[in-house]
């Protein structure tokens, strides 16, 4: 994948509003054919990054350029480029059928292909027979394909889906979900959906840009993004995580002895690279389901490990989730898959006094 | 709890058959006083006539009249369309900048008095120093009309989703074209019963008219004129039936054409 050639380029993108910096010096590449997700809080300037790549916001710094060109000051009929919108803005007065054929009758596509292309693509996502329809008479499922085939229909070099299920309820959200996918893999589009659900974005995307406050925090693949996030906010919006704050004791190696206020001293590995010293303020975030829960304790050198009392337990089939206090001011959460030779999972049960362990290099420390 | 209801149903009933027993029975006797054959306007009854209507076409004065507030009433019209539509739209677009400003300037008509509008458009006239005239009359009734149609078209865009017309430029639309396919389409039906409407309230304005008119005539101003003298009377009524059955034709047609576009309701 590495050396396909880059479909979009932003670079130092920024808009302010007033006061407000919407979208700070953003910068990022996307590859042609990739399904690339944008994640963040509400109001993390996804959609403003959206309409400036389209054309319909300029920017007040920055360059987008698309396919090697500089398309920063274009118009948006004069991009490549295609969106769904957030709340779909399907035509009102237009049936079904014309607003598909909206994009390709600007394009002047001859009638007889644009009714071939319509059909083929209303059969793709399951409308077939609605043509004559208009958007009042569709439920949200149904205009969001609209939507989406009205976007694609005219083959742009990319495609920008702004949260287009976030109306949506699980079920359809779920099924709507794959189907995006397939059709992603079938057009070979570039894709840009922008989501603030991060199960979403892990799910569907080959690679995802976090976001917070208008700037990029980290991009990669999913699982990096999931295993090495580079600072508290990622690893606290991707995921759940139990945190610890503390400071640094020692370092040896590879690995940082992090003495948390009350709770003890623990392990921990920073990322590659990560400068951190004595006495830094760091945070450790261990994932729930790399802890483990037992009775006794535990006999194993070298691991982290920490008393506490179980305050809660869900029962979730293939797994259990305990909540387990481990001082007045704090729980950790842990994930355990309910297969365990090697413990006595099974018997532990509310206010069971229990130890919770955990590998040195499963505890993450970030600096930030 | 049956009776309560019941109760309900009769206050209303009565409310509804007072209002239209003020609204309606004046406009009921005007026309049929037109057609009696008297110029005092009671009864017994004189008989069936049509010379009042008749008499219509013997006034050049009351011709002239309403050909000016004809003629008026329709370059009203068509500039505050454009000025109202241009302004609706952009309001709709921009909804950031500007906000408290546009709400200020397009409530005026509903909640300014007549009297102090006239007042204020005659001391703007002499202080700029434009002669009064038709143009002046113009200049006024354009000014509270322009917020009415921009009120009425807001409110349809508003029904819609913001993004109407980034979507049609998005899917290869020029900003013209964009307006022409899509936005003038959704609003086309508030835009002709707005159109209707301004038409109604220039041609029907007095007050503002009085204030800022030269030495010409507008038909409201004729008829107030006219009734300085009682043998005006039944003429006035005459042409006053005319003026009713085409202004709530009118009426009518821009509520149905309003409905028609799904829009909310006017009356
Ligand atoms: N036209 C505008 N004028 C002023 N502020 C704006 C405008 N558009 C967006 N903003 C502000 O810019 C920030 C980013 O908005 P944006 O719509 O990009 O967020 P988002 O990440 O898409 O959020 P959401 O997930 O809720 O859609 C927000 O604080 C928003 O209030
Ligand atoms: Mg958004």
């Amino acid at each position: 994948m590495s050396n396909r050639e880059i479909t979009l380029e932003v670079r130092e993108l920024t808009k302010r509003f007033g006061s407000l910096v919407a979208v700070d010096h953003v910068s990022f590449e996307i590859r042609r054919g990739e399904f690339f997700s944008l994640l963040g809080p509400s109001g993390s300037g996804k959609t403003t990054i959206l309409r400036m790549v389209g054309g319909l916001l300029t920017p007040d710094e920055g360059q987008v350029f698309l396919g090697g060109k500089d398309i920063t000051f274009d118009p948006p009929e004069k991009r490549d480029v295609n969106i769904v919108f957030q709340n779909y803005a399907l035509f009102p007065h237009l049936n079904v059928y014309d607003n598909v054929a909206f994009g390709p009758r600007r394009h002047r596509w001859p009638e007889a292909k644009i009714r071939e292309e319509v059909t083929r693509l209303l059969e793709m996502v399951h409308l077939t027979g609605y043509e004559q329809k208009y958007p009042r008479q569709l439920s949200g499922g149904e205009k969001q394909r609209v939507a989406l085939i009205r976007a694609l229909i005219t083959r742009p070099q990319l495609l920008l889906l702004d949260e287009p299920l976030g109306a949506l309820d699980l079920k359809i959200r779920q099924s709507l979900q794959l189907e995006l996918v397939d059709i992603q893999e079938e057009t070979g589009i570039t894709f840009i959906y922008v989501t603030h659900d991060q199960s979403e974005a892990l799910t569907m995307a080959d690679r995802l840009a976090v976001m917070d406050k208008g700037r990029v925090l980290q991009i990669g693949d999913p699982k990096t993004i999931y295993e090495q996030p580079q600072n508290r906010f990622v690893a606290h919006f991707i995921g759940n995580t139990n945190m610890l704050e503390g400071k640094v004791a020692a370092v040896e190696g590879q690995d940082v002895r992090v003495r948390v206020p009350k709770l003890g001293e623990f392990w921990g590995r920073p990322l590659d690279g990560a400068d951190v010293r004595p006495g830094q303020s760091v945070t450790m975030s261990i994932r729930p389901e790399k802890m483990r829960i037992s009775r006794q304790e535990p006999e194993r050198p070298g691991y982290n490990k920490i008393a506490g009392v179980v305050e809660d337990l869900i029962y979730v089939g293939v797994s259990t989730e305990f909540i387990v206090r481990v001082s007045p001011v704090k729980t950790l959460r842990i994930f355990a898959q309910n297969i365990s030779r090697e413990d006595d999972l099974w018997q532990i049960t509310w206010d069971d006094p229990v130890w919770v362990y955990w590998r040195p290099e499963r505890s993450l420390v970030l600096v930030e | 709890m049956e009776r309560l209801r019941t109760g309900r149903f009769w206050l209303g009933f009565y409310t509804l058959a007072v209002m239209a027993f003020l609204i309606y029975l004046p406009i009921v006797l005007l026309i049929t006083f037109s057609f009696n054959d008297s110029t005092i306007m009671s009864l017994p009854w004189s008989g069936f006539t049509l010379k009042w209507y008749e008499k219509i076409l013997e006034r050049p004065d009351l011709l002239e009249s309403l050909l000016n507030s004809l003629w008026v009433a329709l370059i009203v019209t068509a500039v505050s369309l454009v000025l109202g539509v241009l302004a609706a739209n952009a309001m709709a677009r921009y909804r950031y900048r500007g906000r408290i400003l546009f709400t200020g300037y397009v409530s005026i008509p509903f909640v300014m008095p007549w009297l102090i509008l006239g007042i204020s458009l005659l001391l703007f006239f002499n202080w700029v120093g434009i002669q009064l005239s038709m143009f002046t009359v113009i200049l006024s009734h354009i000014s509270f009309t322009t917020p009415l149609v921009a009120v009425l078209v807001a409110a349809r865009l508003h029904q819609f989703e913001p993004d109407l017309d980034s979507a049609a430029r998005d899917l290869g639309c020029n900003a013209l074209d964009a307006f022409r396919l899509v936005t003038f389409p959704i609003i086309a039906p508030a835009v002709i019963a707005a159109g209707i409407l301004a038409f109604n309230w220039s041609f029907d304005a007095f007050v503002v008219t009085h204030f800022v008119i030269g030495s010409e005539v507008t038909f409201p101003i004729w008829v107030w004129s006219a009734l300085r003298y009682p043998r005006n009377l039944p003429i006035i009524n005459a042409v006053s039936s005319i003026i009713i059955v085409v202004e709530m034709g009118l009426i009518f047609l821009a509520e149905w054409l309003r409905r028609r576009g799904g829009g909310e309701r006017l009356l």
